[in-house]
């Protein structure tokens, strides 16, 4: 059976368990001590005000608590005699005191915490669902305080949470209204799988795909991870490498982002409500259109291209030059502004027996996309009635309502529910690369405006071949309907064992339609006979856990954790799509057209996996942890068992030890080291050797076929990635600085490559078709990252802090496995052992005179290299992120700004490219006057045999002032005359300014938001935001 | 006695969580089917081991000779359109590299169209060698059935020997498992299709007058052409009813005629006139078998004035082996050793009439006569993946060079034409450990 190994390992878990339960000599002798309680009260040091949410811990035990609203708290099964009790607060140094509690009662004990100048969080999150001390876990994992940044920061969406926050989390944004981003964390793993890290929410595997529709707009696309709305998550926390995410297994190696969401807390009911609205500008300078005007020659006919090369070579003699830029032009340009609102309510409180939390939001937001005056009384002059989706193609409307509930069932006994609703709907515009989108119709056009009609009799003014009435007449919508829910019941039957189980699905309905109304849409193929394409798609993940751990403290000195688990995912993807054309004039339904055609598609997967982990704690200073995943999936090829994942790491506390040398200028000192391995499992059907069903027209007739589609390789088996971690932590100058450095090396192995396939053993189509997975690359990433944070001044007056975080990746393809060639990944990237995966390579161009001194660049005065060469990386390998806030009166008012940083690679201008090579309107082509660089590249491109894009891959690092924010807080006194108990005001703006050498519109702009690789090609740049938020609470 | 009584219960307690973990754990683990699942988008090798899977695997086949040639099922043209590129019959009227720099004739191994043509060509011949056992197999007696599949593979062969470079090679796959090929020259290609034509004819009866067997003559024949064997080519094709087709047809759902859908809905390919000074003038003849069509509009680059050719509509059959082809077989064997002389010019007339055209006059010398084969071939045949075969047969056959047959010169998107005069082997085939090398010779 190929489960045997996982059944084995499963049942070994379990043993370990049962051993640890029944066969610890120390179990017994703590097992027979009575137990009491021990409750108190938290309260900050300085105001001496009740503080929530503190972690209360009882050292060596499984026995926690949480203070409520008035920092009140109660331990309960606490074991008589000598105890240590620790309590852990972001934003608070963490304490430990010493009790003693009697037999049959409960012993006081209250803390006084010190507000840490530096707020970081100090518990995180393991893969069982347990919270444990950051102290203790030998990894760098990322938090972000999401609760605290959307009320004081621009946060749109899930892509603002996480850009820019954490070292090594590489996150390039979509920069049209409700497109994804594309994250990465520590670098490029995998050559052939999906490099997305996997998303976890309150304990149950989210659904995250990204490029999430399936429907093609020509680029941007949306993604499920911004489904969530940021005002429901209290945390995120970035689990970065294999060596931390071991123990979530097989798809973990990408990394995994654990969020988790807002829950009640015991107290007073405390109501918050804000609502937020603001403008989507566009700031962005846009591309100039030139034409020149002359006769050719020996002809004499009139041409706007009398081309720079023409002219040299004496085959156009020229005229004069025209230049045009549509989107100077407010009645003909597409960029005019969006507006965005949200508002939301959410009441959270209860008893220590029941807490709740629930929230709901809505929010809509329309991006800058506008039909233009022009246009839109074209269509009004000629009776079209202008709907609302065509005349604001790019929305999203999104309501989301949240529901978690925890019930103490007894005193060692919870039940946590957690339910959230979603409920959204998006357009988004034909765009990028597209022949009938709207930018690549307005970055097209000639260098004058009148340049004609189109098909439909529509006067272009300057637009390329379609124009933006005819464009935005086609909608695309996609309407979600989402629910995410988990029951986690919780017991700690004694003060060591606690255990631990999770059920929850994440069920996501998605319907995503393309309507083109009869005699409507741009007049490309058979469009304006009208269609409509009718696509539904369920996606539904399944997450069932368990795990217990069994803590001791044998000795004073040794402390114990043995943790046992086992996870089942079960993930399927079910679509049916219908589609027709030829749609009589008035209809918008699939069944109106003349001809209609349906089709089905679905994917699963299932995985099974147990693991166990042991702790030791050294005077509660040094924690050894050695730990063994298992993990089978449906995926794996019908020859191989199972993948083991191990790991072992080490915590050391240094400044703790009594030999270590007291300075009053470092406060603590801890050494880190991490080694471990994490999976990316195949695609569901890459094991498998199939034939696909198909029609023929055979004789006329339509007839049912069956073709050969996918070699498939029973060998299959995970890539694995093992990853070696190491840093160190520190606390400087009364814990005002903290600092991390991280240094990691990570190796995939087993990597799968998606050997292409030669075309001459004829197997199938697509990506499936053409390629057959072996498990024989290897791909290494290693980098470091650095995390300072500090507060400069910390008066009541006035306050700075400072944070400043950076990483460097480097990326190499150690082995493609033998014999398989170069990896060619379309025309500019290609896969090259010793090479970083998907870099840039092009024949160079090595130079270029003007030998003949007539101001121009011809083909003959350009060298350009033989073959290709490497010319750069794809992603950037160099980030840092600099932050300041400013504190003013008693920090009424904070301002805070994010400056970010990204260098050391290309991208390709491919706008630009294209506007040189076939829409023969850059400067380059046409302007005498422009560089010999810029002619040089658009010679290579068009004229020279080799047709390089060389000159097109453009060093594109840049810094950006990504945001600036300033909130006001209210006085109780002012709240209170809206009858609120708080109020904070923010004004925020993203995307201020950016500073780079980059000749394309930016940077940023990216249409592939789903690909490894990303490329500038006639995308939208990034729009800034400026929005007023008002929070209140009750 | 209270701790020991504590400890007992412990114990319990703690048996009692044991037990259920461990319940848990292997109830888990025990039920073995727990990873299993089923996609209903797959079958399995074992499915079509039926009658009916043979016979759905046989239309499945042809289905991959009708993307290979003349439908538009994966959105990039058929070697049908691509070899037109590369020779006279289709300008570039699109933005892409890809067909730019083929119409240009300077085509890199890296070129994802040829990639995609050429795999289509490959994916028919596996169906069709996939088909012939099952049918075998399950059901022996459809003789015809079986011939058409050994068509296929020899219309293939044929295909790939015309329009590649020497060094393409056959791979096989058996088993599941790929058997790789070596480079093998255009001749051997010519003749496995003939070797496939033959057997063909014998599966189906050398006597058989079915549109199976005309069509594995006509394979037969053009094979032999392009061996030089013109007397044997005419022979084989002599049975061959002028009027006979053998034709694709295309559907909304499953395809649109590929032409159609490049040359007219997409207006990413143009009809050529004398491109590059050495072609024909398909546009300008103003010929009924290419009639044409303008509309003051340019093509999908915006630049290159648009010509659309209107003998193909959406979803128009397209003859890929017909009596119109045996005629010019023997009409073609008539100017060379072995042939009749008399006969060329009653032979291309016959092939005229059928199409609706006036006699010509024999122009008497061979090289006016071959001049007007070619043009009689090129016009009959347009689109159908003859042209770039013909070109290369006038420079192998009849000592024509390459700079009077392909276009020359300066080409109109910039720079100057190549000196490709076939398609190179792609790049993907080096993934082949046979085939590293590529090209084992680009002449014609």
């Amino acid at each position: 059976m190929r489960w045997s190994h996982v059944r084995q390992f499963c049942s070994g878990t379990a043993a370990v368990l049962a051993a640890a339960v029944l066969a610890t000599p120390a179990l017994r002798a703590q097992a027979s001590t009575t137990q009491a309680g021990i409750s108190g009260r938290v309260t900050d040091a300085s105001s001496q005000q009740p503080i929530a949410e503190v972690r209360v811990v009882l050292v060596g035990r499984n026995v926690v608590a949480t203070t409520n609203t008035d920092g009140r708290y109660t331990l309960h099964g606490v074991p008589t005699g000598a105890a240590e009790v620790r309590v852990l607060r972001i934003g608070y140094s963490e304490q430990k005191k010493p009790v003693t509690v009697p037999a049959g009662s409960l012993a006081t004990l209250d803390f006084a915490m010190q507000p840490a100048a530096v707020q970081l969080n100090e518990v995180v999150t393991t893969a069982g669902g347990a919270q444990q001390r950051r102290l203790e876990v030998a990894n760098d994992i990322g938090q972000i305080d999401a609760a605290k940044l959307v009320e004081t920061s621009p946060i749109a969406n899930m892509n603002d949470l996480l850009v820019a926050r954490t070292p090594g989390v590489q996150v390039l944004p979509g920069n049209m209204t409700g497109t994804g981003a594309r994250v990465r964390i520590r670098g490029t793993n995998s050559l052939s799988l999906s490099n997305d890290p996997i998303y976890v929410i309150d304990g149950v595997r989210m659904e995250s795909s990204t490029g999430s529709t399936s429907i093609g707009i020509g680029g941007s696309t949306p993604s499920r991870v911004d489904d969530i709305n940021p005002n429901d998550i209290e945390n995120i926390e970035i689990v970065k490498g294999p060596s931390a995410a071991t123990l979530y297994g097989t798809d973990a190696a990408n990394g995994v982002i654990v969020i988790t969401t807002k829950r009640g807390r015991s107290g007073s009911t405390h109501w918050t409500a804000f609502g937020e609205g603001g403008v989507v500008t566009d700031r962005n300078k846009y591309p100039t259109a030139y034409s020149r005007f002359g006769h050719l020659v020996p002809s004499g006919a009139a041409s706007t291209n009398c081309f720079n090369s023409r002219v040299s070579l004496g085959t156009c003699t020229p005229d004069s030059l025209k230049t045009f830029n549509l989107f100077e032009h407010s009645d003909l340009s597409p960029i005019q502004y969006g507006v965005r609102r949200q508002a939301g309510l959410s009441v959270s409180g209860g008893t220590e027996a029941i807490r709740s939390f629930f929230s709901g939001a809505h929010e809509n937001e329309s991006g800058v996309l506008e039909m233009p005056s022009f246009e839109r009384n074209r269509l009004m002059a000629s009776g079209v009635g202008i709907l609302d989706e065509w005349l604001h193609p790019n929305t999203l409307t999104r309501s989301n309502l949240r529901g978690n509930v925890n019930v103490q069932v007894t005193n060692n006994a919870e039940i946590s529910v957690s339910t959230a609703y979603i409920s959204s709907g998006q357009t988004l515009p034909q765009t990028d690369n597209n022949t009938t989108g709207i930018l690549s119709n307005a970055y097209g056009g000639p260098g004058f405006r009148t340049n004609g009609v189109s098909t439909t009799g529509a006067p272009l003014n300057g637009w390329r071949r379609f124009t933006p009435g005819d464009i935005m007449q086609e909608t695309f919508a996609q309407g979600i309907n989402r629910f995410i829910g988990s029951v986690t019941p919780s017991w700690r039957p004694t003060t060591w064992l606690a255990s631990r189980a999770n059920i929850g699905v994440d069920y996501t309905g998605r319907v995503d339609t393309d309507l083109c109304r009869n005699a409507n849409c741009s007049d490309f193929g058979t469009s304006r006979q009208g269609f409509k394409t009718d696509n539904r798609t369920t996606f539904a993940t399944y997450t069932l856990d368990g795990s217990a751990i069994a803590s001791f403290q044998p000795r004073d000195w040794l402390s114990t954790k043995t943790t046992g688990g086992v996870q089942y995912f079960n993930q399927q993807f079910e679509r049916n799509g219908a589609a027709s054309v030829n749609l009589p004039p008035g209809t918008t339904t699939v069944t109106a057209g003349a001809t209609q055609s349906a089709d089905e598609s679905s994917t699963y997967s299932k995985t099974l996996g147990a693991f166990v982990e042991q702790q030791l704690g050294f005077r509660d200073r040094l924690f050894v942890t050695a730990a063994l995943r298992a993990d089978d999936n449906s995926a794996f090829g019908q020859n191989f068992k199972a993948a083991y994942y191990p790991k072992v790491s080490a915590s050391w506390i240094l400044s703790d030890e009594t030999f270590f040398p007291r300075r009053q200028w470092l406060n603590q000192l801890r050494l880190r080291a991490a080694y471990g391995s994490s999976g990316n499992r195949p695609g569901s059907n890459d094991a498998l050797r199939y034939f696909t069903p198909r029609a023929v027209s055979f004789q006329d007739q339509d007839t049912p076929g069956i073709q050969f589609q996918a070699l498939g390789n029973p060998n299959l088996k995970p890539e694995t990635s093992t990853e070696f971690e190491t840093g160190l932590d520190a606390k400087f100058f009364n814990s005002r600085v903290d600092m991390q450095l991280t240094y990691y090396n990570k190796r995939t192995k087993d990597a799968l490559i998606a050997r292409i396939l030669p075309p001459s053993n004829g197997s199938g189509t697509g990506a499936t078709g053409t390629q057959q997975f072996f498990n024989i690359g290897a791909v290494r990433n290693t980098g470091f990252e650095g995390l300072i944070s500090t507060q400069l001044v910390d008066r009541k007056s006035v306050g700075w802090d400072v944070t400043l975080n950076g990483s460097t990746t480097s990326n190499k393809v150690l082995s493609l496995g033998a014999g398989v060639p170069p990896i060619i990944l379309g025309f500019l990237n290609q896969d090259r052992k010793g090479y970083p995966a998907n870099g840039y390579w092009q024949r160079p161009i090595l130079s270029y005179t003007d030998a003949n001194h007539d101001g121009f660049i011809t083909a003959n005065e350009l060298v350009v290299g033989d073959s290709f060469v490497y010319r750069g990386s794809s992603v950037p390998k160099h980030e840092a992120v600099l932050t300041n806030g400013f504190d003013f009166f008693n920090k009424r008012i904070r301002v805070q700004g994010l400056f970010d940083y990204k260098g050391g690679y290309l991208l390709d201008n491919d706008t630009e490219r294209i506007r040189c090579s076939t829409r023969l309107n850059c400067r380059g082509l046409q302007d005498p006057t422009a560089s010999l660089k810029e002619q040089a590249r658009t010679v290579a491109v068009r004229d020279h045999a080799s047709h390089t894009q060389d000159g097109y891959l453009e060093d594109a690092s840049f810094v950006r002032f990504r945001e600036l924010s300033v909130t006001l807080t209210a006085s109780e006194r002012i709240a209170r005359l809206v009858r609120a108990t708080s109020a904070s005001l923010t004004l925020s703006g993203r995307n201020l300014h950016v500073w780079t050498k980059y000749t394309g519109i930016d940077p940023e702009s990216n249409f592939t938001t789903e690909a490894d690789i990303p490329s500038d090609f006639q995308t939208a740049p990034p729009p800034s935001y400026f929005v007023i938020r008002l929070n209140l609470g009750f | 006695m209270r701790h020991r009584k504590l400890f007992r219960g412990d114990r319990r307690v703690a048996a009692g969580v044991t037990a259920v973990a461990v319940a848990a754990a292997l109830a888990a683990c025990n039920v073995d089917r727990v990873l299993a699942v089923h996609d209903p988008d797959i079958i399995n090798p074992s499915d079509v081991s039926s009658p009916s899977g043979a016979e759905a695997v046989r239309i499945g086949a042809l289905g991959r000779l009708s993307d290979a040639t003349t439908a538009n099922v994966t959105g990039a043209e058929t070697i049908f359109q691509f070899s037109g590129l590369l020779a006279d019959e289709f300008n570039s009227g699109d933005s892409f590299v890809e067909r730019n720099e083929t119409d240009d004739r300077q085509v890199q191994a890296s070129n994802g169209n040829l990639e995609g043509a050429t795999r289509k060509l490959y994916r028919a011949r596996l169906a069709a060698k996939q088909a012939i056992p099952l049918l075998r197999q399950f059901l022996a007696g459809n003789t015809l059935e079986i011939g058409e599949q050994f068509f296929i593979v020899s219309f293939v062969n044929n295909q790939i020997g015309e329009d590649y470079c020497n060094g393409m090679p056959f791979s096989e796959l058996v088993g599941g498992t790929v058997v790789n090929g070596a480079p093998v020259s255009n001749a051997v290609a010519f003749q496995m299709a003939a070797d496939n034509a033959d057997s063909a004819l014998t599966v189906i009866g050398a006597a058989s007058t079915s549109n199976e067997a005309n069509a594995a003559r006509i394979a037969k024949g053009r094979a032999l052409i392009n061996l030089g064997q013109f007397a044997a080519a005419a022979a084989a094709v002599a049975t061959v009813p002028t009027g006979f087709a053998y034709q694709n047809t295309q559907s909304i759902t499953t395809g649109n005629n590929s032409i159609w859908e490049f040359n007219n809905n997409e207006r990413r390919y143009v009809v050529a006139n004398n491109e590059g000074g050495n072609g024909l003038n398909f546009v300008s003849a103003a010929d009924p078998r290419v009639p044409t069509r303008t509309d003051g509009r340019n093509s999908f680059d915006s630049s290159t004035p648009w010509v659309g050719q209107t003998r193909y509509l959406q979803t128009s059959p397209v003859t890929i082996a017909g009596g119109i082809e045996a005629r010019l077989i023997e009409a073609e064997a008539a100017i060379n050793t072995g042939g009749t002389p008399a006969n060329f010019i009653i032979k291309i007339n016959a092939a005229r009439a059928a199409q609706g055209l006036g006699p010509l006059v024999d122009p008497v010398t061979t090289a006016a006569r071959v001049d007007m084969l070619f043009r009689e071939r090129a016009f009959s045949l347009f689109g159908t993946g003859h042209r770039l075969g013909d070109l290369r047969r006038l420079i192998r056959q009849y000592s024509r060079s390459a700079a009077t047959v392909f276009p020359t010169g300066a080409f109109f998107k910039g720079g100057s034409y190549g000196p490709d005069v076939n398609f190179l082997v792609p790049q993907a085939e080096q993934n082949n450990p046979l085939a590293t090398a590529g090209c084992t010779d680009r002449n014609a």
